[in-house]
């Protein structure tokens, strides 16, 4: 078969051909056993690529470029800053104004709030964690939000790997919004026989990726 | 804006690799040009124009980046291939094991097409994007990615039957 007959034959199965020219193929194909049989095997090559090409989504994504994103981000914001320092003093003076008012406003609050603050946001944190480590493709992330605490967890998994004891053992990155105040940890956590998953470490900077297959 | 933006990128992280991975072969040589495009990615945003896929746009960076650098690709292929060979050995046996497993025939014979195909079969089989959309993001004719699939259809054909 020529390599004309086999572009159009592909063109045809990605709906790329024109009206006239997907006309013309339908008719040469009523007659043509081999193309028919080309065009079917399409279909087989291209779930076979597919499996080849997702296989490729499950390795771990180093958390190096997951950190080069957010210091690419960080930098940015630096520089907005400083352009909106020029020309937004006024603007910032009130801000800070308020910023001030509500450090003094956090201060009234009791440290028994704080505790059970804290403990609510310990407690939305672990289900995130949880539900994307057992769930979450590395790369997908995983938001809850709870509008009492106006706040919200996100859980990133970026690296799955099997430790030498044999567990499934995940990085991930750990973005936590309170009341308008971000904060990105990294983390590793490995899942338990049980099925839960454990958090082995916590890290605000730094090179987090330990060596493969370490041990637990 | 930049926020969701950034989101958007780290969900991106794990294709942009593997779009990485389409045109390099080598695992170290995908990781540092997606590095690398991350980084230009984010210090060009302004240049992406909100309306259009981001995808897209990253890809056509790490597109660029690495033709760009082609000169120099073949001194640098041989010392990653050097690193490469030297993380395999740091593998323990279990992880070396799996990953022989896992290295299908039809992986196998989709590392061997020219990074033109590869990547051509990627965006079209794979993701799902129009022959214009291919290139657009590779800088090729229509004409020239309708060529490329085919031909890299035609050369998995056997080793897909053979193997199914």
């Amino acid at each position: 078969m020529s390599l004309e007959m086999v572009e159009k034959l592909s063109a045809f199965h990605d709906g790329e051909l024109g009206l006239d020219e997907t006309s013309k193929l339908r008719r040469a194909l009523a007659d043509d056993a081999d193309a028919r049989a080309l065009l079917e095997s399409f279909d087989q090559i291209d779930d076979a690529v597919r499996d080849a090409f997702d296989a490729e989504l499950d390795q771990p994504v180093p958390l190096t470029l997951a950190r080069s994103v957010r210091d690419g981000f960080r930098a940015r914001k630096r520089r907005d800053i400083g352009t909106t320092v020029v020309r937004w003093v006024g603007p910032m003076a009130a801000a800070i104004a308020i910023v001030v008012v509500g450090h003094f406003y956090s201060q009234f609050r009791t440290e028994q709030a704080l505790a059970q603050q804290q403990a609510q946001i310990a407690a939305l944190t672990d289900k995130a964690v949880q539900d994307a480590l057992e769930f979450a493709l590395s790369g997908s992330e995983v938001t809850l939000a709870d509008q009492k605490l106006a706040g919200a967890v996100s859980i990133t998994p970026t690296r799955t790997y099997k430790s030498e004891s044999a567990h499934w053992c995940r990085e991930f990155v750990e973005e936590l919004m309170v009341e308008g105040e971000k904060t990105v940890r990294f983390g590793l956590a490995c899942r338990e026989d049980s099925g839960e998953w454990r958090r082995v470490e916590t890290r605000l900077e730094g090179n987090q990726t330990p060596p493969v297959g370490r041990s637990l | 804006m930049d926020p969701q933006i950034e989101k958007e990128i780290i969900a991106l992280l794990p294709r942009l690799r593997r779009f990485a991975l389409s045109l390099t072969r080598s695992a170290p040589a995908a990781d540092d040009l997606a590095q690398a495009t991350i980084e230009r990615a984010i210090a060009n945003l302004d240049k992406w124009q909100p309306g259009t896929r981001l995808d897209s746009w990253i890809y056509r960076i790490a597109h660029n980046l690495f033709r760009n650098e082609a000169r120099n690709r073949s001194s640098r292929d041989e010392k990653h291939e050097a690193i490469l060979a030297e993380s395999d050995q740091s593998l323990d046996g279990v992880r070396a094991a799996e990953a022989r497993l896992e290295f299908s025939a039809v992986t196998a014979a989709i590392a061997e097409l020219p990074s033109e195909q590869r990547q051509a079969l990627l965006l079209v089989a794979v993701e799902g994007r129009s022959y214009q959309e291919a290139a657009e993001i590779t800088g090729a004719s229509v004409a020239a990615v309708t060529s490329r699939i085919a031909r890299a259809r035609e050369a998995l054909r056997e080793v897909v039957e053979r193997s199914g």
